[in-house]
């Protein structure tokens, strides 16, 4: 039942953090023009995740009874499902959490023909990213820390949803970079991404630091235990996604003028960026089920 | 204008480090059984009205189960199951039947806060 708890993660935080993503860049880093050339392939995209995150949603709750409760049969008993979504810290985010994934998916498909819709659809995904930050380790120290500890994950969860959900809308609008009609818009959307990313990028890190260290504050570091050595493997990949993004914005964007090298390079290291937040996704969904120690 | 920032949240950056340095934080595992009453190594002398399980995490009451089982393999009719006052670590399970003399195997299985559950077993000797 692990195996499909952390298939079931990996989709949810996948589908969560591109939503997030894709509705922000649409929102506040594409210009008017660029913003209608977006909207369709954001839209269908949308979609896909709103449903995504809806099912998996739904599944990791059933999972979740089958954990807390006496294995299989209980991931499709409504008593038990009911019994964690009703009685459990974990079922109350929850329920919240699920109600606003249930939102996302009409507005997706109804309600993102104006700016306002997809204003909202950023409004609600920030809550329902948010909210993956209440549950899970997060949970595990009470009182203030524990407060701190909540909007700490909370903080991590929407920085790497802006850096992480923005690169696919971004490699999109890459391609009108050397469009004469959008190529202005383009460069626009790719300086405010590369401004606002660094902010992302750093509470990103920090927060992630702060998380780990409360976690293993007082743990005997030892790299044989999994969760430790799959830690280890996701700092490594954040490293890697570090370099990327700077070599990104620094050796690859000033390149981009004058139909340099640039514009195709920035193609290249955004499609590996993806590939490797792809890998930190799926540590992440393992992690979050390991014990620390 | 940056140095003006920086001198007003430094004050309050370093108070909150060492405000989370010096905070008494345990080791964070998933949850394990620290403590019960009656206790695991010496035998009681009367026998216990309740039992009392003390974990590392904060418990959810809905998924907690505690089942004790005589020498005799029968399991003891146990009472009510709550969680200990102002404190949700703490299983207190109330025991119904006056247990005799004898070992008794307290077998448990609880689901912390987040989520994870956590199963054991541990003994205790009633012994007047």
């Amino acid at each position: 039942m692990d195996q499909l708890l952390y298939a079931v993660r990996f989709l949810h935080y996948s589908a969560a953090l591109q939503l997030f993503g894709l509705a922000i860049f649409q929102t506040w880093i594409a210009p008017p023009r660029l913003q209608r050339t977006l909207a369709g392939p954001l839209r269908q995209l949308a979609i896909v995740a709103a449903t995504i995150l809806l099912v998996s949603g739904v599944a990791w709750l059933m999972l979740m009874a089958g954990t807390m409760g006496s294995g299989w049969t209980d991931t499709v008993n409504p008593v038990v499902i009911n019994a964690v979504a009703s009685k459990t810290s974990f079922g109350q985010v929850w329920l919240s959490h699920l109600l606003i994934s249930a939102s996302l998916l009409p507005l997706a498909v109804f309600g993102l023909g104006s700016s306002a819709g997809w204003a909202a659809l950023s409004l609600l995904c920030a809550f329902a990213l948010g909210s993956l930050g209440l549950i899970g380790h997060a949970t595990i120290v009470d009182g203030f820390v524990g407060l701190l500890n909540r909007l700490s994950h909370v903080l991590h969860a929407l920085s790497s949803g802006f850096w992480l959900g923005s690169l696919l809308p971004l490699l999109l609008s890459l391609k009108s970079l050397s469009s004469l009609e959008l190529g202005s818009d383009a460069n626009l959307a790719l300086r405010k991404f590369s401004g606002l990313g660094h902010y992302a990028v750093a509470i990103a890190l920090a927060t992630g630091v702060f998380n780990s260290w409360i976690i293993l504050r007082q743990a005997e570091l030892n790299i044989a235990v999994p969760y430790q050595a799959l830690l280890a493997v996701k700092v490594g990949l954040v490293g890697v996604m570090l370099v990327l993004a700077l070599v990104n914005r620094y050796i690859f964007v000033p390149r981009i003028p004058n139909n340099g090298p640039g514009a195709r390079l920035l193609w290249k290291g955004t499609v590996a960026e993806i590939f490797v937040s792809a890998a930190i996704i799926a540590l992440l969904a393992v992690l979050g089920v390991l014990s620390p120690t | 204008m940056k140095n003006v920032h920086i001198r007003r949240w430094a004050p309050a950056a370093i108070a909150l480090t060492l405000l989370l340095v010096a905070a008494p934080l345990p080791v964070y595992a998933h949850a394990e059984l620290l403590e019960t009453v009656p206790g695991q190594e010496q035998p009681v002398s009367s026998a216990p009205k309740e039992l009392r399980l003390a974990f590392s995490e904060s418990l959810e009451l809905a998924f907690a189960n505690v089942t004790v089982t005589g020498d005799d393999g029968q399991q003891i009719e146990l009472g009510t199951l709550s969680l200990a006052p102002m404190d949700n670590k703490t299983v207190i399970v109330t025991v119904a039947d006056e247990l005799p003399s004898g070992t008794y195997i307290v077998e448990y299985s609880m689901v912390s806060n987040d989520g994870h559950k956590i199963e054991g077993s541990y003994t205790f000797k009633v012994a007047p």
